[in-house]
C-alpha cells in the first residue's frame, strides 16, 4: 500500500491535481480433463495497475503488470507527458470514503482440488452419455479465479475488494450417420455448491441429442419460443442501448425515451449488482462508488440508463453506480447483474398452446448485430412445434427483426429464469419472427 | 531483455522430471491507443504487459503457468511445480542454444518509423475536421488509432530458441448516420504488421469518405430480402466467408478432437475443383503474418485445400504430433497468459479465370455482396453465418438496388463444393478472430465467387 500512496504523492509534486490508481490482482485455476484424466491444467498469478493522471481539465492513462515504485513513477511521467494531447473535460472523482469488504465464497476455496475434478469427470460422463449415440466431448473445464480490486485516489478515496468464483463449461458433438450435432453448456458462480447442481453434462448431451436429422424450415414469420439462453443473448444487444455513454452520444436506441414504453409492458429489466451471492455481485464500481440496484424498464417503460460519474455529470444525473474498469482503461459504463424478472407461464403451457410455431435454442453470429439500429439478423438453429407438441430439430436458418420489435410482440414470459453468468432471464413467447429458411 | 542463461536453467528445471516437452515464452508488449469520440480526443492509453508462460508436457498432458514476477527465483520456483506435477522417463537432448532472431522482412516496411503522438493526434484531429465540414447525415464519429510492438523470446526442450519482434498498426472510423428518423452505422479499418509508416501511406482521408457514402447510402437501402437465392460475394468483400466456411474446420486442434467437418479427409475432394485454400503468414504487411509463430516454428504458406483436394491442415506443435504431421507454423497464442492454439494467419482463396463483369451478368436474380462483417461457424456441423455489410440486388444480370441488414447462412463443405464461378479479381480484410477466448489479429482475402444457392436472412 506504501507504494501506491508514494506514487500518488509523487504525482500531486509533478503538479497534478488529481491521481488515481487502479489495481487488479488474480489467482487463477482452470483445468481440462479428457476422458477421465488431465489434458490440461492451469495456475496462474497475474497482477496490473492503472495510473489515471489529470492536470487541469485533462486526463491520461498509463497501465502497466509492475507495481515497483519506480515503474510507478515512470508510468506518472509518461501519463504526465501525454495528457496535453487529450482535449479538456469534465472530470469527476470520487473521495473520502474508505472500506474493505471480502466476498465470502470461501466453499470455493474449501473445496478439494479431487472434488472439483470429479465434479468435470462426472460431466464428462454425462456428456458422453450411456446411450447407443455416444457423443464425442470436445472439452470440459474448470475454472476457478480469485481475486482483488483496489481503487486509491488522492481525494481521499480508498476501496477494497476480493472474492472469488468458479465455472464449468463443456462441449460435446454427436455424430449419427456422418453429420454432426453438437451442444454446449456452462455455468459460472460464487457458490461451489451452486455449481454441483448443475447437470452441465447431461444438458450439452440433451441440446445435441434433440437435433440428431434437424432439417430446415421454410421462409415464414413464426410464432417463437426463445430459450432462456437466447434471450440472454438478445439482452447482451439491448445493453449497448441502457449504457449512459450510449445515451450521451446518440447511439441508443433509448436517447430522449426517458418515461417512454419501448417494450412489452410484461417486461421488467433490472441491474441488482447488490444481489449476493450472483456473479455480477460486488459493493463499489469503477469510480469507487457504491453499487445500487436499477431498474431499467419497469412495465415497458426506460425508467432510466446506467450511469457512471463522468457521464452522469454532463447529462446533469447522478451515477448509477456503472462505472466499469479494469487497470487497462479509465471507467467506461457496464451493467453488473443485468436480468429479464421472471414471469409465471409453465413452459409445457406455452408450447401446448402455441400449437404451431417453431422454438430457438441457439442464435449464432451475435457480434454481427448492430446495437446502434437495434437491427439483427442471426443465424438460429432449434425445434419445430407441431400440433402443441415438439417436434423435430431445425438449423441452418436465420431470424431477423428489430431488438426492439421483438420484445414489444411477447406474448408470454416463463417461469424458467436462467443465469449461467451476469445476465439471467426466463423464456420468452414471441409473436412474428421472420425466419429465412428453405 | 531476458538472460540466455536464465531461459536455459529454466528449461533445466522444466526437464527435470522427465517430461516430453518444456517451454518458456518470453513476452514483452508496449501498447498505444488513442480514441477520439464526441468531436473529443476522449482517451489516450500507454501500456505495457510483460511476463513469461511456462509449460511441460507429459505424455500428452499439458501444464501451463504464467508469472509477471520475471525474477530467477519466481521463474525457477514454478518450473519446479510444473515440472514436480508428474514423472516421466522422457530423456531429452542437450542442446546448444543459439538465438534465431526473427527478420524484420514481413515487416510493412523496413524503414522504421514509429511516429510521435501529436502526429497521431494531429491524424484524429484532421479526419475529425474533414468528417464534419460536409457533415451529410453524419451524427456521430468514433475514430481510433492504436499500434502495439510485440516483442517475444521462446525457448523450449527441442531446441528452439527465437527471438521475434512484431509491430502492429490500426485504425478505425465508425459513423452514425441519422435522417427522418432512420438511423445507420457504417464502419472501415485499415491495419497491418508494421509501424506508423504504413498508416502515413494509407489515404485515410479517402477511407473517411468511403465510410460517410456507406453511411448515406445505408440511410437509403431498402430492407433485404429473405430466402434462398444465388449470391455472388464481390473479390473486394474482404475474406469473412473462406475464414468461417473452411478456414477454422483446418485447424488441426479442432480437427484433432473430432470436432471438425474436415476431420479424416486428406486427399478427398471437400470443395469444388475451382477452390484452392492457403494460409500464408509471410505475405508482407499483412496483419496476420509474423516471421515465427508463438512457439518459435517458422511461419510458412501452407496449401490447405488444392482444386478442390484437400492437401492438409493448420498446426500447432501439440497437434501437430498428435496427428503426426509437421509443424505448419500457425501456433499462436494472445499473449504470455495463454497456451497457444492452432490459428489462421492470412488465409485466402486463390484467383480464378472469370472477369468480376461476368459473373455478376451470369444471375438474373441474386443478391450482390460487396462487403462482408464479422462471422461465426460451428466447426461440428460445418453451419457457418457472416454479415453483409454492404449488399445489392442483382436483377438480369445487372446490379439493382443497395439492401441492407441481411445476414448469410450456410454450411462450409456445401458451399465450397457448388462454387461454380471463380474470378480473376481479389481482395483483402482484416480482423481480430477469437477462439477459446483468445483474440488473435488476422487477415483473409478471395476473388469474386458465385453460389448458386445460399439462404438470405433479410429482414423483409
Amino acid at each position: 500500500m506504501k507504494n501506491l500512496t508514494d506514487a500518488i504523492d509523487y504525482g500531486l509534486s509533478k503538479g497534478c491535481k488529481d491521481v488515481e490508481l487502479y489495481v487488479e490482482k488474480s489467482e487463477e485455476l482452470n483445468v481440462e480433463i479428457r476422458l477421465g484424466e488431465i489434458d490440461k491444467y492451469q495456475e496462474s498469478k497475474s497482477q496490473g495497475i492503472g495510473i489515471r493522471v489529470i492536470v487541469g481539465d485533462r486526463q491520461s492513462l498509463v497501465y502497466g503488470t509492475s507495481d515497483k515504485i519506480v515503474d510507478l513513477q515512470k508510468g506518472i511521467n509518461e501519463a504526465i507527458e501525454i495528457i496535453e494531447f487529450m482535449d479538456e473535460d469534465e472530470i469527476v472523482l470520487n473521495g473520502n470514503e474508505q472500506f474493505q469488504r471480502t466476498i465470502e465464497s470461501t466453499n470455493i476455496l474449501d473445496t478439494t482440488f479431487e472434488d472439483k475434478v470429479k465434479y468435470i469427470i462426472k460431466q464428462e460422463e454425462d456428456g458422453i452419455s450411456k446411450k447407443a449415440d455416444k457423443a464425442l466431448v470436445e472439452s470440459t473445464i474448470y475454472d476457478e479465479n480469485k481475486y482483488s480490486k483496489l481503487i486509491i485516489n488522492s481525494r481521499g478515496l480508498m476501496k477494497k475488494e476480493s472474492g472469488s468464483y468458479c465455472g464449468s463449461s463443456i462441449s460435446l458433438a454427436i455424430n449419427k450417420e456422418g453429420v454432426n450435432e453438437t451442444g454446449y453448456s456452462y455455468y459460472y458462480t460464487r457458490d461451489f455448491n451452486e455449481l454441483l447442481k448443475q447437470d452441465l453434462g447431461k444438458e450439452a448431451y440433451a441440446k445435441a441429442y434433440e437435433m440428431i436429422g434437424a432439417g430446415m424450415v421454410s421462409t415464414q414469420k413464426y410464432l417463437t419460443l426463445f430459450t432462456p439462453d437466447v434471450v440472454v443473448d438478445l439482452m447482451r444487444l439491448l445493453a449497448y442501448s441502457f449504457n449512459g455513454e450510449n445515451i450521451y452520444k446518440g447511439k441508443s436506441l433509448f436517447k430522449d425515451k426517458l418515461g417512454e414504453k419501448v417494450i412489452s409492458d410484461k417486461l421488467n429489466i433490472v441491474d441488482n449488482g447488490l444481489e449476493i451471492g450472483a456473479l455480477g455481485f460486488s459493493h463499489f464500481d469503477g469510480d469507487g462508488i457504491n453499487i445500487r440496484e436499477n431498474r431499467i424498464i419497469d412495465k415497458g417503460i426506460f425508467s432510466g440508463g446506467l450511469y457512471n460519474l463522468s457521464i452522469a455529470q454532463k447529462l446533469g444525473l447522478k451515477t448509477t453506480g456503472n462505472a466499469s474498469r479494469s487497470y487497462g482503461s479509465l471507467p467506461s459504463i457496464g451493467y453488473h447483474n443485468l436480468y429479464i424478472e421472471n414471469g409465471n407461464t409453465k413452459i409445457a403451457e406455452m408450447v401446448k398452446e402455441m400449437n404451431n410455431g417453431i422454438i430457438i435454442k441457439e442464435l449464432m453470429g451475435l457480434h454481427m448485430a448492430n446495437p446502434i439500429t437495434g437491427e439483427f439478423s442471426l443465424g438460429a438453429s432449434g425445434l419445430k412445434v407441431i400440433n402443441g407438441k415438439i417436434s423435430s430439430g431445425f438449423r441452418g436458418v436465420t431470424i431477423s427483426g428489430n431488438i426492439l420489435e421483438i420484445l414489444s410482440n411477447v406474448l408470454a414470459i416463463g417461469d424458467d429464469f436462467q443465469r449461467r453468468t451476469s445476465v439471467g432471464a426466463p423464456s420468452l413467447l414471441i409473436q412474428d419472427v421472420i425466419v429465412s429458411g428453405s | 531483455m531476458i538472460d540466455k542463461i536464465i531461459l536455459e536453467k529454466t528449461i533445466e528445471k522444466l526437464t527435470s522430471k522427465g517430461c516430453e516437452f518444456a517451454e518458456i515464452y518470453f513476452e514483452s508488449k508496449s501498447t498505444l491507443g488513442l480514441v477520439l469520440d464526441n468531436k473529443k480526443i476522449e482517451r489516450i492509453t500507454r501500456g505495457s504487459r510483460m511476463g513469461a508462460g511456462l509449460r511441460v508436457i507429459y505424455n500428452g498432458r499439458t501444464y501451463f503457468a504464467f508469472t509477471e514476477d520475471l525474477s530467477e527465483k519466481a521463474l525457477f520456483k514454478i518450473a519446479n511445480d510444473l515440472a514436480n506435477k508428474e514423472t516421466g522417463n522422457n530423456i531429452l537432448k542437450e542442446s546448444n542454444y543459439t538465438l534465431d532472431e526473427g527478420l524484420s522482412d514481413y515487416w510493412y516496411s523496413q524503414n522504421i518509423d514509429k511516429g510521435t503522438l501529436k502526429e497521431k493526434a494531429n491524424l484524429l484531429l484532421h479526419l475529425n475536421n474533414l468528417a464534419w465540414k460536409d457533415k451529410g447525415s453524419l451524427t456521430q464519429l468514433t475514430l481510433s488509432y492504436g499500434d502495439v510492438n510485440q516483442d517475444i523470446f521462446i525457448m523450449n526442450s527441442n531446441g528452439v530458441y527465437i527471438q521475434d519482434t512484431r509491430p502492429r498498426t490500426k485504425a478505425i472510423i465508425q459513423g452514425v448516420f441519422q435522417k427522418n428518423n432512420k438511423i445507420q452505422s457504417a464502419y472501415d479499418v485499415v491495419g497491418a504488421l508494421g509501424d506508423y509508416s504504413y498508416i502515413k501511406t494509407r489515404d485515410m482521408d479517402k477511407l473517411l469518405t468511403g465510410v460517410k457514402v456507406k453511411g448515406e447510402n445505408l440511410l437509403k437501402a431498402k430492407e433485404a430480402p429473405s430466402g434462398t437465392m444465388p449470391v455472388v460475394v464481390s473479390g473486394e468483400a474482404g475474406g469473412t466467408m473462406v475464414h468461417e466456411a473452411c478456414g477454422h474446420g483446418l485447424e488441426a486442434d479442432i480437427v484433432k478432437r473430432g470436432m471438425s467437418v474436415y476431420g479424416n479427409k486428406i486427399g478427398q475432394k471437400v470443395a469444388s475443383e475451382l477452390i484452392t485454400v492457403v494460409d500464408d503468414g509471410t505475405i508482407k504487411g499483412r496483419y496476420g503474418s509474423s516471421f515465427f509463430d508463438d512457439e518459435g516454428t517458422k511461419t510458412r504458406e501452407n496449401i490447405l485445400i488444392e482444386d478442390g483436394m484437400l492437401k492438409g491442415y493448420m498446426s500447432d506443435l501439440q497437434s501437430a504430433k498428435e496427428l503426426n504431421i509437421k509443424p505448419s507454423g500457425n501456433g499462436r497464442r494472445e499473449s504470455y497468459q495463454s497456451l497457444p492454439i492452432t490459428r489462421m494467419t492470412n488465409t485466402y482463396i486463390r484467383k480464378g479465370k472469370e472477369s468480376k463483369e461476368n459473373i455478376i451478368s451470369s444471375v438474373s436474380n441474386g443478391l450482390f455482396v460487396k462487403h462482408m462483417g464479422g462471422g461465426q461457424v460451428n466447426t461440428a456441423t460445418g453451419d457457418f453465418v457472416f454479415e453483409v455489410s454492404e449488399g445489392y440486388m442483382i436483377r438480369n444480370g445487372k446490379i439493382g438496388e443497395q439492401v441492407r441488414g441481411a445476414t448469410l447462412i450456410g454450411n462450409g463443405p456445401e458451399v465450397l463444393n457448388e462454387i461454380d464461378m471463380v474470378g480473376n479479381d481479389f481482395g483483402y480484410s482484416l480482423g481480430t478472430c477469437g477462439k477459446d477466448g483468445q483474440g488473435a489479429p488476422v487477415a483473409d482475402g478471395q476473388p469474386t465467387l458465385r453460389i448458386p444457392n445460399l439462404v438470405v436472412g433479410g429482414t423483409n
